[in-house]
């Protein structure tokens, strides 16, 4: 049987699935022949953990990504005879996205010390992120690097003059030299992966073989969400399935900034099953909301009614104080019997400030809030700090800077001193060549506090020791994580911050290895200051710990651990964030997608209805997971100071328009 | 990284004798999620051995898989070339016998949660099965230490209670199995340990006694170990005590220890 198990967003296509799992299983099916593919390693990790089968073989439960690894690394003697060069290697060396950024950067600094891309804004650690999505979104398209080249180029001679079209060609240049140089090294990127999979194992007939013979069963979760290659590899498996299960959203789509293609799905793959639709779990009333406001966000209805699901709307004119009356209404709710962990708090850019200013004013409530986004860059976790100021102070070889208040924090954290004896200490540093300088020759230890310039000469001591011996980076972090800083005791955050500062600097060693000329130390420090790592989140599911939820809307719609909550507060609604665009100034998904027919101009008109397009799926999905009700805030003033005026916030003024006028 | 509940997590080899050895270390890695990857050897002869190891094992899965080396042969350097073309005569892709490397087996039931992935598992036509476990450690296989390890009490107990669907009969006695630890450095040290219906009684006893004893103690009771020896050596060393973990491992200490780096269970991290 091929069925499709349609519904929106917590209708129960997942558990559907699972049970479909586990009929196969009871039914005699081994687990080694059934497939499964999932969109995030998040869902890889739920399917595996609540799948509960009484006996079974080995779980192929995978993201698309994560299949393509394990194939090209399983048959790797396949992929190399066919590849060019003879620098053969007896298996691929897969590189994280951190160190392709890095590599890419890299290239792209030395493009512009010739000249290149000279009237782009972007930094060039934002260019670098961009030709990888650039990379990216070819490859799971199924597009050649040529034929992307020419994409782009077509784009930029019709949307820009020479400057645009001269910067597009730049980017090709380093795309092309990025691509030459992981193919000669065998150090392969996300894009490549996906080329050597889709253009070699994909069409080698022993591979075929093995997939059909392997795989006779194939159960797909949020299919919408697949990119294009990964729907190939699927209609490829359903022409011999003994059968196959798809979880399919008609409102699904968030991810097509990243590949996702739901169009396929809807030409090529529901025509060859059959679809089992699901009913929306509960809250009629949200979904009523949902549809009324998707129709003014697509300009379907010029305005809406009040709904009983739209709880309130708290409109200041800076941002503390929205802050503060979402603390207030959140403390109303918890006072009527609403638990924490049925609140979710969604703001498009879960900055510090906010992070910060939620987090203490709740706390003084005694209630508790847990960030769940993943925006927070490595750097900011003062563990991780640590590590690499120490490392920089390590090494007066590399001519690494470090910033002031990187240096205070670190004091303040080893010392456990306060910032203003940190400050002192840290200036001194500075006026000292980054060399921690011996107190008693500046006549400090008055100053700083016998018991605290006790510790600071340890310190002092700890950092010439490695001065002289110059361990490698990745001994130098653990000592560091070893002598000075497990002794603070450090929390889970700290500790994973510390683990992963590790864990990248041995994954960034292996890439670099294949190019010998390339250091480990200053490169892993440089990469880290420029934010290129995201710090991992230290997730517990939040019904174990009954906090009130702090994230971004699609983490609150995707994370699969994120349950449904009775109250959503929609923060920053004045912001365009909310409306986020797919073009950048050197990538456009759009025209390096199937959808693209090449005769298309891109447009303002375009990009304008896209965003409408895509705010709308998330909305509907948000309010999918919503029983009671949303509060909207903003403040007309954002806290950078500038005036706010998002799309969002005409529409819920159209429903209190149209409130009064019911009214 | 996502933290575990105790409740819900499957047990394997490393997670019980990771117990054994301290339990506090076991609340660490598999409770806490704070694993310590094997690459993060820093000892550069240490690190090549894991290198090596993990290669063997990856030639190994092709190899049964019936994936041809090709031209990639030539590339091959010693020691691991010399290892590959060991196995290959000691246990030779043959006809009549059905290969499964890699073979995982999973199982939650009667309050079992155990999960095992052997290197290698071979079933002959009349239902008997060989699971093979390669070792690359520098020491040489004692058969006597391997005949109560916690892998092969776990590996030939889990073949029997869950891999009934891989035999042709529908299931294994405890008679069919045997299980052969084999390295390539002492390719003709080959000693199958048999198993037994008396034996697979014993096991299931101390699976669900030890299964149930995890269970049972709350979060803060996962004790350190009083034995400063195995601390010296524990990767945790760092969050325990504040000192890195002793690179200097005699052989004695490593067999002692239980620190075998081919067997670093990765799949319940990924």
């Amino acid at each position: 049987m091929k069925q499709v198990i349609s519904g929106p967003l917590g209708s129960g296509k997942t558990s559907a699935l699972k049970e479909k799992y586990r009929h196969l299983i009871a039914g005699g099916v081994k687990s080694d022949n059934i497939l499964v593919m999932v969109r995030s390693s998040l869902d890889e990790d739920k399917w595996r953990k609540t799948l509960k089968i009484p006996v079974s073989g080995t779980l192929h439960i995978h993201t698309y990504f994560g299949l393509v690894q394990n194939q090209l690394t399983k048959f790797w003697p396949l992929v190399e005879s066919k590849l060019p060069g003879t620098s053969k290697l007896l298996q691929p060396v897969f590189m994280t996205v951190e160190a392709s950024h890095y590599l890419i950067s890299t290239m792209v600094e030395e493009v512009r010390h010739s000249g290149g891309f000279a009237e782009v804004k972007s930094t060039t650690e934002n260019i670098a992120i961009q030709l990888i999505d650039n990379l990216n979104q070819a490859a799971v398209n199924g597009i050649s690097l040529p034929a992307a080249a020419k994409r782009l180029h077509m784009l930029a001679v019709s949307s820009g003059g020479e400057e645009k079209t001269a910067a597009y060609l730049d980017a090709i240049t380093v795309m092309k030299q990025f691509r030459e140089k992981c193919l000669q090294t065998r150090s392969i990127d996300y894009s490549l992966a996906v080329e050597l999979f889709n253009g070699i194992l994909m069409s080698d007939c022993r591979f075929l073989k093995y997939l059909k013979e392997q795989w006779r069963y194939i159960i797909v979760d949020d299919i919408e969400e697949m990119v294009p290659t990964a729907q190939d590899l699927i209609l490829y498996l359903l022409n011999d399935a003994a059968g196959a299960y798809m979880g399919y959203d008609p409102e699904g789509g968030h991810t097509v900034f990243f590949g996702a293609y739901p169009e396929g799905v809807r030409q090529k793959i529901l025509p060859r099953c059959e679809i089992k639709e699901l009913k929306p779990a509960g809250g009629e009333q949200t979904r009523e909301l949902a549809a009324n406001l998707v129709r003014v966000i697509t300009g379907k209805a010029r305005e809406m009614t009040g709904s009983p699901a739209l709880k309130g709307q708290i409109v200041t004119v800076l941002r503390g104080e929205m802050l503060e009356k979402v603390v207030g209404q959140v403390e109303r709710l918890i006072a009527s019997g609403t638990k924490p962990k049925e609140i979710a708090v969604i703001a498009p850019v879960v900055d510090k400030v906010l992070e910060f200013s939620l987090h203490n004013k709740l706390a003084e409530r005694e209630i508790g809030i847990a960030n769940l986004s993943r925006s927070k860059r490595l750097l900011d976790q003062p563990f991780a700090n640590a590590m690499i100021t120490l490392a920089v102070l390590a090494n007066p070889d590399w001519k690494t800077e470090i910033n002031f208040s990187s240096l205070v924090q670190t004091l303040c954290l080893l010392l456990k001193t306060d910032p203003v004896r940190a400050s002192l200490l840290a200036e001194e540093t500075f006026k000292n060549d980054l060399k921690l300088p011996d107190l008693d020759e500046l006549n400090l230890r008055e100053q700083v506090g016998y018991r605290y310039a006790e510790h600071y000469q340890e310190l002092r001591q700890w950092v010439e020791r490695r001065r002289q011996d110059k361990p490698d980076l990745e001994l130098l972090f653990q000592q560091a994580f070893a002598e000075l800083l497990s002794p603070l005791l450090p929390g889970e955050e700290d500790l994973l911050a510390c683990r992963q500062m590790i864990d990248s600097a041995v994954k960034l060693r292996r890439v670099l290895s294949c190019y010998n000329d390339a250091p480990l130390g200053h490169n892993f420090i440089d990469m880290i200051q420029k934010g290129t790592l995201a710090a991992e989140v230290l997730y517990r599911p939040p019904a174990h710990r009954n906090k009130v939820i702090l994230t971004s809307p699609l983490n609150f719609i995707l994370n699969p651990y994120i349950e449904r909550v009775k109250y959503q507060f929609w923060l920053d609604i004045g912001g365009n964030q909310w409306m986020r665009g797919m073009a950048k100034e050197l990538a456009n998904p759009w025209v390096l997608s199937r959808r693209w027919t090449g005769h298309q101009v891109w447009d303002d008109g375009v990009d304008q209805n896209i965003r409408r397009q895509k705010l709308g799926i998330l909305v509907r999905a948000l309010l999918g997971k919503c029983s009671e009700g949303i509060f909207v805030a903003y403040s007309e003033i954002n806290s950078q100071g500038w005036e706010q005026n998002g799309l969002l916030v005409d529409v819920f003024d159209s429903v209190q328009q149209g409130r009064e006028a019911g009214d | 990284m996502i933290t575990c509940d105790v409740k819900e997590m499957y047990f394997s080899q490393n997670s019980f004798s990771t117990y054994d050895f301290c339990s506090l270390k076991f609340r660490r890695r598999y409770i806490d999620g704070l694993y310590w990857p094997g690459s993060w050897v820093t000892d550069n002869e240490k690190r090549e051995m894991v290198e090596q190891g993990q290669l063997f094992h990856l030639l190994a899965h092709r190899y049964y898989c019936g994936i041809a080396m090709g031209e990639l042969e030539r590339y091959l350097t010693e020691p691991v070339s010399s290892w590959f073309k060991e196995l290959q005569n000691f246990r030779p892709l043959t006809a009549g016998a059905v290969f499964l490397p890699e073979q995982e087996l999973r199982c939650h039931q009667d309050g079992i949660r155990l999960v095992a992935k052997f290197d290698l598992l071979m079933v002959l036509p009349d239902g008997r099965a060989v699971i093979y476990d390669w070792k690359t450690a520098l020491g040489r296989p004692k058969s006597q230490y391997y005949r109560q390890h916690i892998q092969t009490i776990v590996y030939r107990y889990l073949l029997v209670k869950a891999g009934g669907f891989l035999s042709p009969r529908g299931a294994f006695s405890p008679a069919d199995i045997s299980m052969i630890y084999w390295n390539p450095r002492y390719p003709r040290l080959v000693e199958p340990l048999a198993y037994s219906e008396d034996k697979y009684q014993r096991d299931a006893d101390m699976i669900e006694k030890k299964i149930k004893e995890i269970e049972s103690r709350d979060y803060d009771q996962f004790y350190a170990t009083g034995d400063q020896k195995k601390c010296r050596h524990c990767e945790y060393s760092p969050i325990c005590h504040g000192r890195p973990m002793a690179a200097d491992l005699s052989e004695e200490v490593e067999e002692e220890l239980d620190i075998d780096w081919d067997d670093i269970d990765e799949m319940l991290f990924e």
